[in-house]
This record gives structure tokens, sequence and C-alpha cells, in this order.
């Protein structure tokens, strides 16, 4: 073998190596964000299991919000007496009466329809609003969970993001469900034994 | 980097508030390093002198103060010299982040991307290993 065909040869097998080691990361790059994509729904969750109080499951929706999320403008409200009240937020304008104007119409009618509200683009937001996602537990609306802006290195909202507000959701919901369950229990009086009439 | 891996494993610590955010880079670093994790300044301190990192990752709001402080406490440790240190943030413009570009830090930008983390460590510690 000549040692131009020797050189051809190798280059070739270079080549074909090249090829073979791309491939490799583009499968290694897809493996391992398809992993992260499970282990921000498990710190998630754990996060929220681990938050016992209403207050510490609202941080850790903050967290959630803030860094899995990564949204830099998001309010978390509360519906009481068919009125939503912000509960966490940041970055957002509030007025004197703790009111969000951005969005307020859409926000309120994902209250009470309960069906998600997404920006066709991020541009095309309702009034500042990239997302509303309803609140609830046991089919009860209990608040909404409002996106209104993303940094500029994010563009748009993703899958995993859609399913994390899912969760938070979820979770929210449940805590509270709890509270508004505990609230009402505390104004019940318990029966009182013993006495006339009481047990024997 | 290769004979540091069969000494026992290059070691990355990630100092973050954020115990979702701590979790999730953690958890990416893992499959290739030994993670330490720290959730402020004073644990950040403590892991920096008992783990000896070969890589720091410290978000920029680190509490109590910030992830500055503890850039400072980095370079201020000599045994730490040379370690190279990427900050975490939301806000590439931020003033604390370009104090940290003058010390020499890389940085990346959060929400964590897991693949942009996995290369931003993995080209940093073969720099540092080839310098």
């Amino acid at each position: 073998m000549g040692e131009e065909e020797a050189m051809s040869e190798l280059r070739v097998r270079v080549k074909h190596l090249e090829a073979e080691h791309t491939s490799c990361r583009e499968r290694q790059r897809a493996l391992l964000e398809c992993a992260s994509e499970l282990m921000q729904l498990v710190a998630t969750a754990r996060r929220l299991r681990d938050a016992r109080t209403r207050q510490r499951v609202l941080s850790a929706a903050e967290e959630v919000l803030l860094h899995l999320v990564g949204a830099a403008s998001f309010g978390v409200f509360e519906k009481v007496e068919g009125t939503l009240r912000l509960r966490v937020s940041r970055g957002v304008a509030i007025d004197r009466h703790g009111h969000v104007a951005a969005g307020a119409p859409m926000v309120d009618h994902v209250a009470a329809t309960g069906e998600r509200y997404l920006a066709p683009a991020p541009e095309d937001g309702d009034d500042g609003l990239l997302a509303a996602v309803p609140i609830g537990a046991c089919a009860e609306v209990s608040g909404v969970i409002a996106i209104y802006a993303l940094p500029e290195h994010k563009p748009a909202l993703t899958p995993l993001d859609l399913e994390l507000l899912d969760l938070l959701s979820h979770h929210i919901g449940v805590a509270f469900l709890r509270a508004t369950m505990e609230a009402s229990r505390s104004t019940i009086r318990p029966p009182r034994l013993g006495g006339r009439g009481g047990m024997p | 980097v290769s004979r540091a891996r069969f000494e026992g494993g290059l070691r990355v610590l990630v100092a973050d508030g954020a115990a979702v955010s701590r979790a999730l880079a953690s958890a990416v670093l893992s499959f290739d390093y030994d993670v330490a994790e720290a959730a402020d300044l004073e644990e950040a301190t403590a892991r920096l002198h008992d783990h000896r990192p070969d890589l720091v990752l410290v978000d920029l709001g680190l509490p109590p103060s910030g992830g500055l402080a503890f850039v400072d406490t980095v370079l201020h440790t000599p045994r730490a010299r040379g370690v190279p240190i990427v900050v975490a943030t939301f806000d590439p413009a931020n003033a604390e982040l370009r104090e940290c570009f003058a010390r020499g830090c890389a940085f990346i930008t959060k929400p964590l991307s897991a693949w942009e983390l996995h290369e931003t460590v993995r080209l940093l510690l073969a720099r540092a290993a080839s310098a």
C-alpha cells in the first residue's frame, strides 16, 4: 500500500470516528437533558413534600418559580370569598390596594373557569401575561399562578415548565384547602363532654 | 483531568441557597464528579476546607450576603488557589457579576441548563488541569 493510499484510508477513519464522537455527544446531551427534566420534577416534588405548612408551600413554590421555571416576574393568587388575593410575587407592579393590573381580566377568567391560559407567543401575551395556571385540589379552583415575564435569555416556557406549574398548582391547592378547612374547624366548637346531658 | 479522576474523582462544590437549584446542579454533576453542597456562606466556607474542591459553582444570590463574598473567600484561601469558579445568575447584566468577572470567574445563567452546566464545568476543569 502506497503512503498516499494509507493516508487517505486514515482520513476516512478519522472522519468516521469524528462522526461517531459527534453522535455520542448528541446522545449524551439528550440523555442528560432528559435526566435533568426528571430531576427537576423530583426536586420540586421533594421540596413541596417537605413543606409542612401553607406558608412553607408558598415559599417552596416561589423557589421553584424563580430557580427552575426561571420566571422573572410572577404572582401566586389565592381566591378568598370570590376575590383574588396576591400571596407571593416577584417583579410585579402592585397598586396601593395590593392589586396587580397586568393581565387581571385573564387571571380572573382563569380563576372563574379553571382553564389554563398560555400566550400564543411571548410577545402576544394578554396585557403582559405569559401564562396563568389555575390552582386547585378536589375539583375546586382556589387560586391562580400567573407568569408575567421571563428573563431575556429564556425565550419561552417549555413543556417541562408547564409540568412544574401543574405540580405546583396541585400542591398549593392542597395547602390552601387544608388552611381553609383548619380555619373553619377552629370556628366550630367541640361538643362539651360530661355535665348535665353529656356523656355518661 | 484523568489522573485526578483515577485518584479518587474530581470534586465540585455547589453553593446555592435554593434547595431545588442545588439539587439539580448536584444531580447533573454527580454523574462525573464528587459533589458537595452548601446552602449559605458559612457552610460553603466549611466545605471549601473539608471537601477541597477542584471547581466551585456559586449562586450570585448565596445567602446571607451574596455569592461575591464566597468568591473572595475562595480567592483568599491558599489551598484553593487556581480553583475555577463558576457564578450562576439570573441576570447577566448584574453589577456584582462584573465584579466576579474582574476576579476571573466564569458564569452560567439560571435557570440552569443541564448540558450548559456539564460543558462549562468540563471545559474549566480541563483548562485548569492543563494550566
